[in-house]
């Protein structure tokens, strides 16, 4: 008997979560839909054995902790003012835009300079490409909370440690093409520096829009 | 589980960081701290914690790692960090703020004097 009440409380838990999974996807990512069930069975089962502590069946305080838990749609519901989605499309328009300022203004600088030959060529669409590929990165990265700026920083950075040694390395005949890709090196650091204070501060202003109370 | 009328709704971020600031807890954990520091007298849905907990840490005010130590499960604990006790501290300023407020108006304070 003891054991039909167990399988019973097991199979309500179960719905329940299958229920807030079916509401948190599209919003978290899998590992982070698992992480987030395998949290909240955790807590569960522990409100449950607490009522069990009380004289119930395993059922009955299956049934008491899931609606002390709270209903599936509030558990899953995303809170006002926190990252994910919602808070993650104005930063990524933001990144978008300065990175794209960014892009239009040191093209500009970089024109004036009759030296870089190679890059009056190329100049124009390996920018947009390296703001354009960046812009994205960082965009999906904050939307799926994967990649914060610093990760996206940290990867600019070592494309510029890399291509400063093949410049190094590249005496050879073949150093013109190098330097164009120093050149984008430093332009992908430049860009992250804008992305990364225009993330920063959007950061700050979303946490100062979020009041204590409702 | 006895249960009051404060709800605590929008003052749940508050809460959860000033429960971690005394020591790193796991989800339940932090719903029974502030049961036991309330003495039961504030209720919410617990599984009200979880979006709230998940908002904190993108927002850098909690660190979460999984603690596998131990006989049971694997626990998420959650941490505060700097920018976390920051945060908390500008809450309870304006926690502090309020409430005076409310007591001036409720009467439960002397008035304020006008600076």
């Amino acid at each position: 008997m003891t054991e039909i009440h167990d399988i019973q409380a097991k199979a309500l838990r179960e719905v329940y979560l299958a229920e807030v999974s079916q509401q948190l996807q599209g919003r978290l990512s899998p590992l982070d839909t698992y992480e987030a069930l395998q949290e909240m069975r955790l807590h569960i089962d522990l409100m449950a054995a607490t009522a069990q502590g009380q004289g119930l069946a395993a059922a009955d305080a299956m049934e008491r902790a899931l609606a002390d838990f709270g209903a599936p749609s509030d558990v899953s519901k995303p809170v006002q003012g926190s990252g994910g989605r919602r808070g993650a499309l104005p930063l990524t328009i933001s990144l978008l835009v300065s990175s794209l300022f960014g892009a239009l203004i040191m093209c500009n600088a970089l024109f004036a300079q009759a030296t870089l030959h190679h890059f009056k060529v190329h100049g124009w669409p390996l920018v947009f490409a390296i703001g354009a590929i960046y812009g994205l990165c960082v965009g999906l990265g904050a939307w799926f909370s994967r990649l914060k700026p610093l990760h996206i920083g940290l990867l600019c950075v070592g494309f510029f440690v890399m291509s400063y040694l093949g410049r190094i390395w590249a005496l050879m005949e073949i150093g013109y093409l190098l330097d164009a890709a120093e050149d984008s090196a430093l332009y992908s650091l430049s860009l992250f520096l804008l992305g990364f204070a225009s993330s920063a501060l959007a950061r700050h202003l979303r946490a100062g829009r979020r009041k204590i109370l409702a | 589980m006895a249960r009051s009328s404060i709800h605590i709704s929008g003052n749940l971020f508050g809460l959860i960081l000033a429960v971690l600031e005394s020591a790193p807890l796991h989800g339940y954990g932090i719903a029974r701290e502030i049961e036991i520091r309330s003495s039961d007298a504030l209720s919410f849905g617990e599984g009200t914690l979880y979006p709230a907990l998940r908002a904190l840490e993108q927002d850098g005010f909690i660190e979460a790692r999984w603690d596998t130590s131990g006989t049971g499960p694997a626990k998420k604990v959650y941490e505060l960090t700097p920018d976390g006790k920051a945060e908390l501290a500008r809450i309870r300023e304006a926690w502090r703020d309020y409430s005076r407020s409310i007591d001036q108006v409720l009467g439960g304070l002397p008035k304020m004097q006008s600076a």
